[in-house]
């Protein structure tokens, strides 16, 4: 039953934290890279996280029903590099592996998602070494990422019991979008607290979905590619972040996100990167956007207030809308993270699709 | 009418009550040691009764709380019966459709470098299944303070190696915190671990020992060795598969030699192990019963002789023959439930001491366990209790007759004797009939009648020889007689032998009885030490065994490592090397073990049926195999039978050549060559060495070359031959430690009891005394006779007494032994030890008639006379 299956392995997810101890010796992303793909595609080891986070909007050809999902797998290091004697024991592992899989069903204002950890001592979660076609970029069974080599992504997932599926064929239409400055992502002070973090930010979507248990073959939309890796500890006095990943219907893609603090306030290192319609890519520092939170939403499940209506403006950039949330309930209540995650629509100056994620509402600390 | 019904019964109730009130009182008053000596001996019984049934409780409690870490919450539990499981096979079984749940255990036992005698049971468990199986788990959050800690630790648990979770109250004792270093042996290697969190015990059942630790499952492969290896699988089913079709749908799916079973039939087999182990336990804690019922009978019946003038006084004014009984049989009733109130609390406190002797009894000779807190069943205390008031009842009730049967005008006469000879008649058949009885069953037990029935033989030996002591007393007596013809008061305390048999033959039961018990186990004890002693020289032949000195302990978890064996025979000096191991066959119903043995010079099994051909080592050859006695017994097989192990490949057939004594072991093993292991199991592992030395080699060397070089902490256990025996008889002697508690209380009671019966006689015949005062007889001579007298009772029962010990020694050793554990012991008979019992028995009995010897020479004759 799934509820065995999913049991507690919320405990795992403690490890996401780095704990400090083990920092040390585990790579830090540094600027000045210089992202090479399709190798940046596939897992960087020597870091302690990392992500590969897919969110996107798609309408069924048969009669427009709306849908949104996400999916997110996530690796987390447990062995730092310097440390990976050699093991017997098919048991001890390297990196922990689990993922996130989630869709919304907007008419019908219902929202399933599930969370799935494996050990990977059988092989039943990894990542792949390239070259991308032989093995997939990352797994979680069943639920499996593979870069084809047209460059093109294919998502096969699934829930445990089989009630969620996708199978997703992915094009990215334009180049890969490099977040913060000289490659690197600064999110807190210091050396080393910061990501390598690249978006692919408008990818067209075919292919089919099933959402509690109904079918709908023919799918077709936008999806966004998240990829950060990073080994940094969080901030002091951080408690959550708001992160928007918007497709304006004029072209450009909008990616912000804010940092917030326990006093209330923004932290400077919030930042977040326009792409034009042109195809200019413009760094936007926190100075450069304002972010209102309107009419908050308040979960059954779990209690947390989460503002499902913000304000965005971007005054440089003529910028000036209303997110809001598809529908209000597309709060992901896992153990032990609770954060929202949902489709969102864009209104105002320009108009759009994308997707919001809210964390630090709920009580624990949240994902970095 | 109704109303006045009741009220009647009322009112005559309360005065019933009312007069037992007094009844009691009033002797108890007068008498109070004896008042004591009933609640004493009840509680006596109570006690040890209830203590030995804490004892085994504990232990079976403490046995499931170890099976139920592991599997409490399973519905199914896969194990392999004799090679590894390997690890492979957790993927299949955890996508198996009927599989709901899934988790590998892996199973190691370290002994604690620092505090020897301590042992830790390490769990190897994968977190990400282990949730539904387990309350304890390094990511249990409830009540921990800090989440960060938390964090921090599962990702320590599972990066680094060594990583333990043990309990709050392991940690207390040895004063451990978070990032304390634990050193510990395995497999005969010292290693350093690291306490990554503890967590309280008390979130578990509470028999659960603290001695466990949890670490994670890749890391504890690593350090035993065991990569790919899992000791079990633990399963629950998905709801509504039923549990036959998954156990049956799985089995075929896995190699043969895997077990898929229920965990209720793993507790199962641990309580068909230690069923013969417990009955003897309750066996002998019901000894202590009879002894209160013997107590109890003697005290009433002194108090019957006592009070002759209150009962002649209660029938006199009206009161029934059923009132007299009734008052003595409550007055029994009362004091049984004293003596359980005070047994009780007794018994429960006896029981802490007691569990931790059986613990360790059971834990050295069949599975390690360790009762962490003894637990009374409330049915055991009422069981106790129960049988302390039927033990009281039981005792008082020929005396309480004696008392209802006293005709009321001679009772209130005082001085004059009851003198019963009457129908005695019926007992010597009786006796005769009870002895046939007894061989009978003895017999029985031997071939085919469950075992338990050896005690109901037993104890028609001690009933018919104690129905045989009236005539054995009668047989003595006419030689006695003819001996002492010269003095008059050995003449006189012979013909009172005779003639208060009522009283003395009793008397001399009971002493004989505990004669006979201290006789039969002295003798099946040293039987059995002798055989101990042959078997072991005709086994124990080489110089020097090594062996993980955790295995002497905790039992044969460690194996040692290959290294030792090379470098003891690179020494120069050694010429050979066996090795031996034992591999556990987890069989469902009936577990036995199978004996691997390396090495040409272990040819020197003991065989029942010796055979040069078998002894020169045929049965090392391929296919062939030798099987020990207790096999033999309990699986009823015989040479030239075939048997069949389960194998990782599939069974295993081995034709049986011999069958060997073994006195190591109860359940059972199959002795087979090391080629013909390697050849079905691929296992290079063992558990222990012998080496063999050229003649002038020094021994002492040798051991001290292997010390140094791989036990610089004890790691290891090493002994010469002499030494190796010397344990062997230290192990024994501390497991028949109890016995000798036994003898000694024996003894006293019958003491005891001569005591009181000789004073009661004094009593009874108060008129002869003042004649025999009157007519010219000293108070010496008075006091002489008695004591003669008691001293002849001692001779007889013990005469009696020794020859009823042999007849138990026979059943003892050559029945019990073989029925319960499958052992053939050879008789030895301590001549030594025998001979001298009939004189300290006559001298004691002789010392105990000095008090009532003391009361009859005080006694002032001119009262009784005044009767006359």
């Amino acid at each position: 039953m799934a509820s065995h299956r999913a049991a507690a392995f919320g405990l795992l997810l403690f490890c996401i934290l780095p704990s400090f101890f083990a920092l040390a010796q585990w790579k830090t992303a540094k600027p000045g890279k210089n992202y090479q793909f399709p190798a940046d595609h596939h897992t960087h080891p020597d870091f302690q996280t990392e992500w590969w986070y897919f969110t996107g909007n798609l309408r069924a050809s048969e009669d427009g029903h709306e849908l949104g999902y996400q999916i997110t797998w996530f690796r987390q290091g447990i062995r730092p590099p310097g440390d990976r004697a050699e093991v017997q024991s098919r048991f001890v592992i390297d990196h922990l592996h689990f993922v996130h899989l989630a869709v919304s069903d907007v008419r019908r204002k219902a929202h399933h998602f599930e969370q799935i950890a494996h050990r990977g001592a059988y092989g039943e979660a990894g990542t792949g070494a390239a070259p991308a076609g032989q093995q997939p970029l990352v797994w979680v069974d069943p639920c499996r990422l593979t870069l084809k080599e047209d460059g093109s992504f294919h998502i096969v997932a699934k829930n445990s019991d089989g009630t969620l599926a996708l199978d997703l064929r992915l094009r990215p239409t334009r180049a890969p979008v490099f977040n913060g400055v000289g490659g690197l992502s600064q999110k807190a002070p210091g050396e080393g607290n910061g990501s390598h973090y690249y978006s692919l930010t408008r990818m067209e979507t075919t292919g089919e979905v099933r959402v509690d248990g109904r079918s709908y073959s023919q799918v077709t939309g936008l999806s966004w590619f998240d990829r950060e890796w990073s080994t940094s500890a969080l901030g002091d006095g951080q408690v959550g972040w708001d992160w928007f990943a918007l497709n304006l219907s004029d072209g450009a893609d909008l990616m912000l996100y804010q940092l917030r603090r326990d006093d209330g306030t923004r932290s400077p290192f919030s930042s977040g990167t326009l792409r034009k319609p042109d195809g200019t890519i413009i760094h936007l520092p926190s100075e450069a956007y304002q972010l209102q939170p309107g009419r908050t939403w308040k979960s059954q499940d779990t209690g947390g207030h989460y503002p499902v209506e913000w304000k965005i403006t971007l005054p440089e950039h003529a910028l000036d809308v209303t997110v809001s949330a598809a529908f209000d309930a597309q709060e992901m209540a896992l153990f032990p993270v609770t954060y929202w995650e949902g489709a969102v629509r864009v209104e105002g100056s320009h108009s759009g699709e994308g997707y919001m994620e809210l964390t630090g509402y709920a009580g624990e600390v949240p994902l970095h | 009418m109704a109303r006045a019904i009741v009220g009647k019964r009322v009112v005559s109730l309360f005065c019933h009550f009312a007069l037992l009130r007094q009844f009691v009182w009033r002797h108890a008053r007068l008498h109070p040691l004896i008042a004591l000596l009933n609640i004493a001996s009840i509680a006596l019984g109570v006690a040890v009764y209830l203590a030995v049934q804490v004892a085994n409780h504990s232990a079976t409690r403490a046995f499931e709380a170890s099976i139920d870490l592991v599997s409490g919450k399973s519905q199914l539990e896969l194990y392999p019966t004799s090679g590894p499981l390997d690890d492979v096979f957790f993927h299949d079984v955890n996508s198996h459709p009927s599989v709901a749940a899934a988790t590998p255990i892996l199973e190691a036992y370290a002994t604690l470098s620092d505090h020897p005698g301590e042992y830790l049971r390490i769990l190897g468990i994968d977190v990400f299944t282990n949730a539904p199986f387990q309350t304890l788990s390094p990511g249990d959050v409830a009540g921990v303070e800090s989440a960060a800690t938390d964090k921090a630790t599962v990702f320590k648990w599972l990066a680094s190696p060594g990583q333990l979770l043990i309990t709050d109250r392991f940690a207390e004792r040895h004063r451990l915190s978070v990032g304390s270093p634990l050193m510990v042996q395995i497999n005969g290697a010292s290693t350093a671990l690291e306490i990554a969190a503890i967590r309280p015990v008390s979130e578990l059942d509470e028999a659960t020992s603290d001695r466990f630790a949890l670490m994670d499952i890749g890391w504890l492969q690593e350090l035993t060795g065991r990569s790919s290896e899992l000791d079990s699988i633990q399963i629950i089913l998905e709801e509504g598969h039923s549990i036959d079709a998954a156990r049956s749908s799985l089995g075929e799916a896995l190699p043969p030699d895997i077990v898929v079973t229920t965990p209720v039939q793993r507790s199962g087999q641990v309580e068909t192990m230690l069923r013969g182990f417990r009955l003897n336990l309750t066996a002998l804690s019901m000894v202590s019963i009879l002894v209160g019922v013997f107590l109890i009978y003697n005290t009433v019946a002194a108090s019957v002789v006592r009070r002759r003038t209150e009962i002649g006084t209660l029938r006199a004014t009206g009161a029934s023959r059923g009132l007299v009984r009734g008052l003595f049989l409550e007055e029994a009733a009362l004091y049984a439930c004293l003596g359980a109130l005070v047994g009780v609390p007794a018994g429960i406190l006896l029981s802490r001491f007691l569990v931790t002797q059986v613990s360790s009894v059971i834990s050295v000779h069949y599975l390690l366990v360790h009762v962490a807190r003894a637990f009374a069943d409330p049915l055991h205390v009422i069981q106790a209790i129960a049988y302390g008031v039927a033990a009281a009842l039981a005792g008082a009730w020929i005396p309480s007759g004696e008392a209802a049967s006293l005709d009321p005008a001679n009772a209130l006469r005082p001085a004059s004797g009851a003198q019963q000879a009457a129908a005695w008649r019926w007992r010597t058949p009786a006796g005769l009939a009870s002895l046939v009885a007894c061989a009978a069953i003895a017999w029985g037990a031997l071939h085919g009648l469950p075992p338990g029935w050896t005690f109901v033989s037993c104890f028609l030996l001690m009933v018919g020889f104690s129905l045989l002591v009236p005539s054995a007393i009668r047989l003595f007596a006419r030689p006695l007689e003819l001996v002492m013809r010269g003095k008059a008061e050995l003449a006189l305390a012979v013909d009172n032998l005779t003639r208060s048999l009522h009283r003395n033959s009793m008397t001399a039961a009971a002493l004989m009885a505990s004669i006979a018990m201290m006789v039969g186990v002295t003798i099946m004890v040293r039987s059995f030490r002798e055989t101990v002693d042959l078997w072991m020289h005709r086994t124990i032949v080489a110089d020097i065994f090594v062996a993980p000195s955790a295995n002497e302990r905790i039992g044969m978890h460690s194996f040692l490592s290959p290294a030792v064996r090379d470098f003891a025979l690179s020494l120069p000096g050694v010429t050979a090397g066996d090795s031996y191991r034992e591999v556990v066959i987890a069989n469902a119903e009936k577990p036995y073990a199978l004996a691997v043995i390396a090495g040409p010079a272990r040819d020197n099994l003991p065989l029942l049926r010796p055979s040069a051909e078998v002894s020169a080592g045929s049965w090392q050859e391929p296919g062939k195999a030798l099987v020990n006695q207790p096999y033999q017994r309990r699986f009823g097989v015989e040479v030239g039978d075939r048997v069949a192990v389960p194998a990782p490949e599939g069974e295993v057939s081995f034709e049986v050549v011999g069958v060997y004594h073994d006195y190591a072991d109860d359940q059972g093993q199959i002795a087979i060559s090391r080629e013909n292991f390697d050849a079905h199991w691929k296992d290079p592992r063992y558990h222990s060495l012998a080496l063999y030395l050229k003649p002038g080699t020094d021994a002492q060397e040798i051991m001290e070359a292997l010390r140094a070089r791989f036990s610089p902490a004890g790691e290891l256990s090493i002994y010469a031959n002499a030494q190796l025996r010397q344990r062997v008889f230290e192990i024994f002697d501390q497991t028949f430690a109890i016995t000798y508690v036994l003898k000694t209380i024996a003894i006293a009671v019958a003491v005891a009891g001569i005591l009181l019966t000789l004073t009661t006689l004094v009593r009874e015949r108060l008129r002869e005394i003042a004649v025999l005062r009157a007519i010219g007889a000293s108070r010496a001579q008075v006091a002489f006779s008695f004591m003669a007298e008691a001293g002849c009772i001692g001779l007889c029962s013990a005469l009696v007494g020794i020859v009823c010990g042999l007849g138990l020694a026979v059943i003892l050793t050559h029945v019990v032994n073989l029925a319960f554990f499958g052992w053939t012991v050879r008789f030895f008979l301590p001549w030594a030890e025998l001979l001298p019992i009939p004189i300290w028995v006559t001298a004691i009995a002789a010392l105990a008639g000095v008090i009532p010897a003391r009361l009859a020479a005080q006694t002032d004759p001119a009262p009784p006379l005044r009767e006359l």
